[in-house]
């Protein structure tokens, strides 16, 4: 009976049952505490890295820029030579001088066109190392000379002469995008390992690498394009991500990521 | 009425009253844990909010420096904006031409690196913001919580790129 009566007694006391409620919901709060700390902290991790890769594709497409810019003044250059030549042919040294002259030029522009997107793909790659990126690569070929490529085509103002009088233009049906029709564009996706999670990781945040990707173009800014010819005057700036198949020339999808 | 109770010697009304301010003294245990913890989540999102709001400043602010041909205080100001709605906190603005070595090559070259940064004309806005905790907490946590951000971006223009070059090749 005394038996029966103790047992009954433990049932039905009431002693430290707030306390140990409490300790129960004390962990269920401090779980929801570092879920809150953990996923503000992801937010601004990912922020931080948007702006990165925004400020890698946007170097990108500086450089490109940059080059197109070069291109466009030595097509200058270029023009007033050839301008030039046939009047001088009545003297042929000076005649010579200044194919000489030209074929420099010409090498230059080649060399532009070849080096730049290199510069590009290293500088945008800086900047991505910079803001905090694991790493970074243009999207559309795993070739980043494909892919940041200034999108310039050899034409020749003289039929037979191979590397004289050279004018670059843009090499429409390969590299210009469907979008507006402007010229080349640098598509840039990096990532990084995800920061250190505190406490408990509920909702799967550790070991899984961000991924984020931004596009930008150069753009023309003076006036109308010139469609026989690159002419100086571009700048960059960011667009919306573009995923585009340089080799087929095919146009694969469009999305905003942000 | 509590006497005729006890008379009928009801267990559960028994336990009820030897149990009265026990709750109360358990509740007044947990009250500053449970406070702390609240004030603690309340907190830590407004010190979140302030960590992603100077990150988009300082990308402001980069962005500014990339684009525009504002001064240094110009765009600490600008970038001040952001934090209107917030209490003022105590902002450290520094713009600077990014002198960072480029990790992509192996060589630590420094030569190199602010060779390439400044042929790529990379400006580096940096910033930190000291929010101000409540003042009851003093004791707890630091009453200014510094928070820094940093963006780097390349400048589009060349401007004075020449004598960049020139500074560097040490030619007149």
């Amino acid at each position: 009976m005394e038996q029966k009566s103790k047992v009954l007694d433990l049932l039905s006391s009431r002693k430290g049952q707030v306390l140990v409620f409490t300790a129960l919901m004390l962990l269920v709060l401090a779980m929801f505490f570092l879920v809150t700390f953990n996923t503000g902290r992801m937010v601004a991790q990912r922020i931080k890295m948007q702006n990165a890769i925004d400020s890698a594709a946007q170097t990108a497409a500086l450089w490109q820029a940059r080059g197109l810019n070069f291109e466009g003044h030595l097509n200058f250059i270029q023009e007033s030579l050839f301008l030039a030549y046939f009047p001088a042919l009545v003297d042929p040294p000076a005649a010579e001088k200044i194919r000489q002259a030209s074929i420099k030029v010409s090498m230059l522009q080649e060399k532009i066109a070849n080096m730049f997107p290199g510069i590009a793909m290293a500088s945008a790659f800086m900047a991505a190392k910079k803001n905090g990126l694991d790493a970074a690569w243009p999207v559309n070929d795993k070739d980043f000379r494909k892919a940041l490529s200034l999108g310039v085509k050899k034409t020749k103002k003289i039929a037979f002469m191979e590397n004289a009088f050279t004018i670059y233009k843009l090499d429409s049906p390969k590299y210009w995008s469907p979008q507006e029709r402007n010229g080349p564009f640098a598509t840039i996706f990096g990532f990084k390992k995800k920061e250190e999670v505190f406490g408990l990781d509920i909702i799967g945040l550790k070991n899984r690498p961000f991924f984020v990707v931004a596009s930008a173009r150069p753009r023309f800014e003076k006036g109308q394009l010139k469609k026989d010819k690159v002419v100086a005057g571009w700048g960059a700036c960011l667009m919306p991500v573009r995923v585009f198949n340089g080799e087929r020339g095919q146009f694969m999808g469009k999305q905003v990521y942000h | 009425m509590n006497k005729f109770l006890k008379s009928l010697n009801l267990k559960s009304y028994n336990l009820q009253l030897k149990q009265s301010g026990q709750a109360l003294i358990e509740l007044a245990l947990v009250i500053p844990v449970l406070t702390l913890m609240f004030m603690g989540i309340y907190l830590i999102g407004r010190l979140n909010l302030v960590q992603q709001r100077c990150e988009m400043a300082v990308r402001h602010g980069a962005w500014l420096k990339a684009h525009t041909n504002l001064s240094h205080d110009e765009i600490k100001e600008r970038t001040g904006m952001f934090f209107t709605a917030f209490e003022k906190g105590t902002e450290e603005m520094l713009v600077e031409l990014d002198t960072k070595n480029s990790s992509f090559i192996p060589v630590d070259l420094p030569v190199l690196g602010d060779m390439l940064n400044k042929m790529n004309g990379s400006y580096k806005v940096t910033m930190t913001y000291g929010t101000k905790t409540p003042r009851y907490f003093a004791g707890i946590i630091p009453y200014s919580v510094p928070i820094k951000a940093e963006c780097s971006m390349a400048r589009g223009s060349w401007a004075n790129i020449g004598q960049t070059i020139m500074g560097f090749f040490k030619t007149e």
